[in-house]
C-alpha cells in the first residue's frame, strides 16, 4: 500500500526451499521454494498477493465450491497429495508405533562380560498391549569385549586398503543411493516412489539400530588403541550394530522383493552391501563382528518391512518373516572371524545367527499404498 | 662394533645387519631365525650338494671329522640347509651349480664357514646373504606333491611368471568360458616378514595346482559368476592375505600381458607356472633380498614345466619363457653378479635341451641419479656428492666398484655432520654406528673381474626404536689412488641402491641420489634431458642389476603415440676413459600408450577390472608373450637375445618416418618392437 511498505518487500528474505524434512525426499520441495511457495516464502510476494487480492476479489460472495469430502477417516489415497516430508512423518508414526524394544540383563558377569540382550517385537497398533503378546522380531546378545579386542588386529590389517578404498568411503559416507541405483537403475524422479520407499526403510532402520545402539553401548575401535586412526570421524553412535551394514542389507533384501525377477539382482546387490560394510572397517570405524550383526539386523528388519508393506507371496498369501538374533555370545573364538556375508543367518543352534520362528503381522496399510506405488514403477 | 667384530662376517651385507643388532628387521632377532643364501658351488652339483647338506643336518656333531670344540660342531651340523626344490634337477640342469640355501647366524661368521665348507668337500665356491627367514623349520615347502596335472597332450609352450600379488583365479587365466585355470601350478613363497606383529606366525609357503584352484572356483561359483573375494578367503584360511584385495596388482598386470586370454577363446594359450614373490621381499626395493627367491622361482618353473610335459607323455621338455619384472641396482653390472651368472648358466644348459628364454625388465632408473662414473688418478682425489634425505627409515646403501686389474682407490666419508670415517683401504673396514665401510675382499665383493665397496648409511628417522640415526644431508664420497700406487686410473662405477616405496606398500623408504652441479636435469624447454653430458652423475648404465648377464633378454619402454623412449627406461653404458662397459636392452616394447595417457592396458586384481600401469615392467611381459607365441607356432625357435634384436631392427627398418630420434644402442637395442595386440585385454 505505502510506498514504504513495498520498498520493505523488496528486502524481504529469500525463500527457503522449505523444512528439509526427512533425508532425501524433501529435494523435490526444493523446486517449489524458488517461488516461496513452501516454508516461510518471500515477502515481497506475499505482499504482491495481499494488494492483487485487494484489487480484483470485489464482493464476498460466500461458498461457490464443493471441495471432495473424504469417504472414510485415513484413506490412503490422500497420501499422493501430501509433500514427501508429510507422507514420511505420517508412515512413520504407523511404523514406530507397532515397536516395542525391552531389555533384559544378563544373569551375572564379570569385568567384559555380556551384559544381556536388546529385544525388538511387534504389538499391533490398537490392541491392548496387555492382551496380546508382541511378536519378536530380532534380538541382539551383546558380546563379551574380549571378543572385540581379540578384533582389533583386523582394523590394523584392514587399514592397507585404506588408500584402494578412500573414495569409496567418502561416497558411501551418506547411504549409497548412488550405488544401488548403479545396480538396480534408481533415477530421482523416474522411480520417485521406489526411492521414498528406499527412505522409508532407511529411516525405520535408523531408528532401529540407533535404539539398539544405545542400549549395548559398546566402544568404537578407536577407544581401544590409538593407532587406529580412522580416516573418517567416528560417528557419535555405539560400535554394534554396524548401522551401515544393517541399512545396506536391508536394502538390498528389500529390492530384490520389489523389482520383478529380483533373485537376478541378489547376487550384486549382496556384494555391494558387504562391500559397503567391509569398507567401514577399512574406514577403522567398525569391527568385523559389528558387520555380522549389522547383516543379520538389516536383513530380518527387511523381512518385517515386507510384512508391513503387505507384501504376498507367490500363493497370494501374506508373505511371513524370519525372527533373529545375533548372539553376539557365540560368535567363534578367541580370535573372532572376519565378516563372512555368505554365512548363512538361518540357523537352529550353536551359531551366531539364529533363527527364532517365523511370524506373520498385519500390514500397515498407508505403507502398503507406498508399496504398491514404487512396485508399479517396475512394470 | 669394533673391526675385528667387523672382519668375522663374510657377507658384508649380514656383517652390518650383525653390527645394527639387526635394526630394521625386527623378525631376525628372534631365537633360531635361519637366513637364504645364494649359493655358488665348485666341484659338486647341485643336487649332490643338497644330498651333502642333508647329511650333515641329520649328522651327529662327534662324527665330523673337524678340528674343533663341541659347541663349534653344533654349530656346523645346524648351519645349512638346501630346500628340497634342488634335489631333483629340471632337464639340462644336472649340473648345475647354483642354489639357495638357508644358514644360521653363525654360519657367517668366518671361522664357521670355513669349517662347514671344509665338512661339505670345499662345494661352497661363494655364499651371497639374500633375505631372512623367520622360522628354523622352514627350509622351502615340502618334497613335491604327485603331479596333478590333467592336460591331455603335450602343450606347446610354458609361461613362468615371478611377481608380486598374482590373482591366481583371475578370469584372464582360465580357459573353457572361465570354468577351469590355466595355470597348473602356482608357488606363493613363504613370507618372513607377515604382518601381524610380534605374535603372529609366518605362513610357510604354499602350492596350489591346477586341480586345487579348479576346487576353488567350483566352490566360489555362485548364480555363474566366481567370487573371487570369497576364493581368496578359501585359498588363505585360516590368515586373509590382505594383499589379494586391493585393485592394482603389479602381478596382476604382468601375469595378464605375459599370458592372459579372454577365458572364451584361450584354446592355444599357454600353460603357466606361476611364483609370487613374498611381500616382504617386494617391500623392500634394494633388492638384496632379492636373489634366492629368484633363483628359486626359476628353478621350480623348469621342474613343472617338465612334469607337466612328463603327465602329458612328451617326449621332451616344453619351450619356457620365464618373464621378471623386478631387479636392483646391486652388484658390478658387469654379468658376474651370482643371480646373473646362474641365470646364464641355466638357460644356456637348458637350450641343449629344448628353448628356453627370461625376459627381464631394464629398468625405470634412467633419471634416478643414482649412478656415477669416475676415473680416479694419482693427480687429484674426486668427491661424490650423495644426498641423503630426511624421514627415511630405511639404510641408504651404495656400492662402488672398480676393476681390479687396475689401481684401487681409497675412500673416505664426511656426513654433513660428526666425524668423518678417515681413509679406508682396499681390504680394510670401517665399521661405526651410522656409517658402514666394507672394502673387505669377501666373496660378494671381489665377483668376476670387478672389486667392490660397500658404503651403507643408517635410516634417519626413527622406526622401531634403537638403532643409531644418521644425518641427512649431502654426504661427501671421496675417492683417491694410494700414495704408493702404480701409475694409472681407477674407474670407479658407483651406484646408489633402491631405496623408494613400492605402490601399495606403506611409504616408509626415501630415495637418496647423487648430486652434481653440472648435471642438466631439465632442458630450457623444461623437458627432462635423457642424454649425458660431462658430469660424473651418469644416466647410462642403469640396466638393472639382475639383467646384465649374457642370456637374459633385457627389454626398455617406449611410448606408442609417437615412438619416443620411455624417459625412465635405463640402457647401458659404452665403456671409454672413465668407464666401464655395462650391457642395455634388446629392444624396446609398448610402456606407455600416449603423453597423457601414461602406462598400458592390463588386468586388475579381480575379474572385470582393467588399470593402466606403466614401466618396463610392462614392457617385457609383453616380449615374453610373443616369444611364447613363436615359440608355440615353431619348435626350432630358441628366442634368444638375437632373435629378439633382430626381430626389432626389422620391425625398425619396416617404419621408417618416425617422428622422435632414437637414442644410442646402448639404451634402445635392435629399436622398438610393435607387438600385435592379439587377445589383449584391450
Amino acid at each position: 500500500m505505502s510506498l514504504e511498505a513495498g520498498a520493505a518487500g523488496a528486502a524481504g528474505a529469500p525463500g527457503a526451499a522449505g523444512s528439509a524434512g526427512a533425508a532425501g525426499a524433501a529435494g523435490a520441495a526444493g523446486a517449489a521454494g524458488a517461488a516461496g511457495a513452501g516454508g516461510t516464502g518471500s515477502v515481497l510476494v506475499s505482499d504482491a498477493l495481499v494488494t492483487n487480492r485487494e484489487g480484483i476479489v470485489g464482493t464476498w460472495q460466500g461458498k461457490t465450491l464443493a471441495p471432495k469430502w473424504p469417504a472414510n477417516l485415513d484413506g490412503v489415497a490422500a497420501l499422493e497429495k501430501w509433500e514427501p516430508w508429510v507422507r514420511a512423518a505420517t508412515i512413520d508414526v504407523d511404523l514406530l508405533a507397532a515397536l516395542r524394544f525391552a531389555v533384559q540383563a544378563a544373569a551375572s558377569g564379570g569385568a567384559g562380560a555380556s551384559r544381556g540382550s536388546a529385544h525388538l517385537a511387534h504389538v499391533q497398533p490398537g490392541a491392548s498391549a496387555t492382551a496380546v503378546a508382541p511378536t519378536a522380531i530380532v534380538s541382539i546378545v551383546q558380546p563379551p569385549q574380549q571378543t572385540f579386542e581379540d578384533q582389533l588386529h583386523f582394523l590394523d590389517d584392514y587399514a592397507d586398503l585404506r588408500e584402494d578404498r578412500a573414495v569409496e568411503i567418502v561416497a558411501q559416507l551418506a547411504p549409497p543411493v548412488g550405488f544401488w541405483g548403479a545396480i538396480v537403475n534408481l533415477h530421482p524422479t523416474r522411480t520417485r516412489w521406489t526411492n521414498e520407499l528406499i527412505d522409508t526403510l532407511l529411516r525405520f532402520a535408523t531408528s532401529v539400530e540407533m535404539r539398539f545402539k544405545h542400549a549395548l553401548d559398546c566402544p568404537r575401535p578407536l577407544a581401544y588403541s590409538p593407532q587406529v586412526q580412522p580416516m573418517i570421524l567416528t560417528p557419535g553412535h555405539g560400535s554394534l550394530p554396524s548401522g551401515h551394514a544393517t541399512e545396506a542389507f536391508a536394502v538390498a533384501r528389500v529390492l530384490e522383493a520389489l523389482l520383478p525377477g529380483g533373485a537376478a539382482f541378489r547376487d550384486q546387490l549382496q556384494r555391494q552391501a558387504a562391500r559397503v560394510a567391509i569398507n567401514r572397517t577399512v574406514a577403522g570405524v567398525h569391527f568385523p563382528i559389528d558387520s555380522a550383526a549389522g547383516r543379520l539386523l538389516g536383513d530380518t528388519l527387511a523381512g518385517y518391512f515386507l510384512a508391513r508393506c503387505g507384501v504376498r507371496d507367490a500363493a497370494g498369501n501374506p508373505l511371513a518373516f524370519e525372527a533373529r538374533s545375533f548372539d553376539g555370545t557365540k560368535y567363534p573364538a578367541p580370535g573372532g572371524p572376519d565378516f563372512d556375508w555368505r554365512e548363512p543367518l538361518d540357523n537352529a543352534a550353536d551359531h551366531h545367527n539364529l533363527q527364532t520362528g517365523t511370524a506373520r503381522v498385519e500390514a500397515a496399510p498407508l505403507l502398503a499404498w507406498l508399496w504398491g506405488m514404487a512396485a508399479k514403477e517396475w512394470q | 662394533m669394533g673391526a675385528e667384530d667387523a672382519a668375522r662376517y663374510v657377507d658384508p651385507y649380514f656383517a652390518w645387519l650383525a653390527a645394527t643388532d639387526f635394526a630394521g628387521l625386527a623378525a631376525a632377532k628372534r631365537r633360531g631365525a635361519r637366513f637364504p643364501v645364494l649359493v655358488e658351488l665348485q666341484g659338486t652339483t647341485a643336487a649332490e650338494f643338497a644330498r651333502a647338506a642333508g647329511a650333515l643336518a641329520r649328522a651327529a656333531p662327534e662324527s665330523l671329522h673337524v678340528d674343533a670344540p663341541a659347541d663349534v660342531r653344533a654349530k656346523i651340523v645346524d648351519a645349512l640347509r638346501v630346500p628340497a626344490l634342488y634335489l631333483e634337477a629340471p632337464r639340462g640342469l644336472e649340473a648345475t651349480t647354483f642354489c639357495s640355501a638357508s644358514v644360521s647366524a653363525d654360519f657367517f661368521e668366518s671361522g664357521i664357514f670355513a669349517l662347514a665348507n671344509q665338512v661339505l668337500g670345499k662345494a661352497i665356491a661363494h655364499a651371497e646373504l639374500s633375505l631372512p627367514l623367520v622360522t628354523a623349520a622352514e627350509t622351502g615347502f615340502a618334497p613335491f606333491r604327485p603331479a596333478a596335472f590333467s592336460g591331455a597332450k603335450a602343450p606347446p609352450v610354458v609361461v613362468g611368471v615371478v611377481d608380486d600379488r598374482i590373482p591366481f583365479a583371475h578370469e584372464r587365466f582360465r580357459e573353457a568360458g572361465a570354468a577351469t585355470t590355466r595355470i597348473d601350478w602356482f608357488w606363493e613363497q613363504p613370507d618372513p616378514y607377515p604382518r601381524g606383529g610380534a605374535s603372529f606366525v609366518a605362513p610357510p609357503g604354499r602350492e596350489f595346482d591346477k586341480s586345487d584352484i579348479d576346487a576353488l572356483l567350483a566352490q566360489a561359483r555362485h548364480a555363474g559368476n566366481v567370487d573371487e573375494d570369497e576364493l581368496y578367503a578359501r585359498a588363505d584360511f585360516p590368515r586373509p592375505a590382505w594383499h589379494r584385495l586391493r585393485r592394482r596388482s603389479h602381478g596382476a598386470h604382468v601375469a595378464d600381458l605375459a599370458c592372459g586370454a579372454d577365458p572364451a577363446a584361450a584354446a592355444g594359450a599357454p600353460r603357466i607356472v606361476a611364483v609370487q614373490l613374498p611381500p616382504s621381499v617386494v617391500r623392500d626395493t634394494s633388492g638384496y633380498h632379492l636373489t634366492a627367491p629368484v633363483l628359486d622361482a626359476v628353478h621350480y618353473i623348469l621342474h613343472r614345466a617338465d612334469r607337466i610335459a612328463d603327465t602329458a607323455g612328451a617326449s621332451r621338455p616344453p619351450p619356457v619363457v620365464v618373464s621378471l619384472s623386478w631387479g636392483d641396482n646391486r652388484g658390478p653390472h658387469d654379468g658376474s653378479g651370482y643371480l646373473a651368472r646362474a641365470i646364464d648358466q641355466i638357460v644356456a644348459a637348458r637350450r641343449q635341451h629344448a628353448p628356453m628364454s627370461v625376459v627381464i625388465a631394464a629398468g625405470n632408473a634412467h633419471l634416478s641419479r643414482c649412478h656415477a662414473s669416475l676415473a680416479v688418478t694419482q693427480r687429484a682425489q674426486r668427491t661424490l656428492a650423495w644426498r641423503i634425505p630426511p624421514d627415511n627409515a630405511t639404510a641408504s646403501i651404495l656400492e662402488l666398484w672398480t676393476d681390479d686389474t687396475g689401481p684401487l682407490p681409497e675412500i673416505e666419508v664426511v656426513p654433513p655432520a660428526g666425524t668423518a670415517s678417515g681413509w679406508v683401504e682396499p681390504g680394510r673396514a670401517w665399521p661405526g654406528a651410522a656409517l658402514w665401510i666394507d672394502y673387505r675382499p669377501t666373496p660378494y665383493l671381489t665377483s668376476g673381474g670387478r672389486r667392490g665397496c660397500v658404503v651403507i648409511v643408517a635410516p634417519t628417522a626413527d622406526t622401531e626404536g634403537g638403532a643409531a640415526l644418521a644425518t641427512c644431508g649431502t654426504w661427501q664420497v671421496n675417492l683417491r689412488l694410494p700414495a704408493g700406487a702404480v701409475g694409472g686410473t681407477a674407474r670407479v662405477e658407483a651406484w646408489i641402491q633402491r631405496n623408494d616405496n613400492v605402490i601399495g606398500y606403506a611409504r616408509r623408504s626415501r630415495q637418496s641420489r647423487f648430486e652434481d652441479a653440472a648435471y642438466e636435469r631439465f632442458d630450457p624447454g623444461g623437458r627432462p634431458v635423457e642424454a649425458d653430458n660431462a658430469s660424473v652423475v651418469r644416466r647410462a648404465g642403469m640396466t638393472n642389476g639382475i639383467a646384465t648377464g649374457a642370456e637374459p633378454v633385457v627389454i626398455g619402454g617406449y611410448r606408442v603415440a609417437d615412438g619416443a623412449i620411455a624417459p625412465y627406461s635405463a640402457g647401458g653404458q659404452v665403456a671409454d676413459a672413465t668407464a666401464l662397459a655395462i650391457r642395455g636392452p634388446d629392444a624396446l616394447a609398448p610402456s606407455d600408450d600416449y603423453a597423457a595417457a601414461r602406462g598400458v592396458l592390463a588386468a586388475g586384481s579381480r575379474s572385470g577390472a582393467s588399470v593402466a600401469m606403466n614401466g618396463t615392467s610392462v614392457a617385457a611381459p609383453q616380449v615374453a608373450r610373443w616369444l611364447a607365441g613363436e615359440m608355440a607356432r615353431d619348435p626350432s625357435f630358441q628366442g634368444t637375445r638375437a632373435d629378439v634384436a633382430s626381430r626389432a631392427q626389422g620391425e625398425e627398418a619396416a617404419q621408417a618416418g618416425r617422428t622422435r630420434p632414437l637414442p644410442p644402442r646402448e639404451r634402445r637395442g635392435g629399436g622398438r618392437l610393435r607387438l600385435a595386440k592379439t587377445n589383449r585385454l584391450r
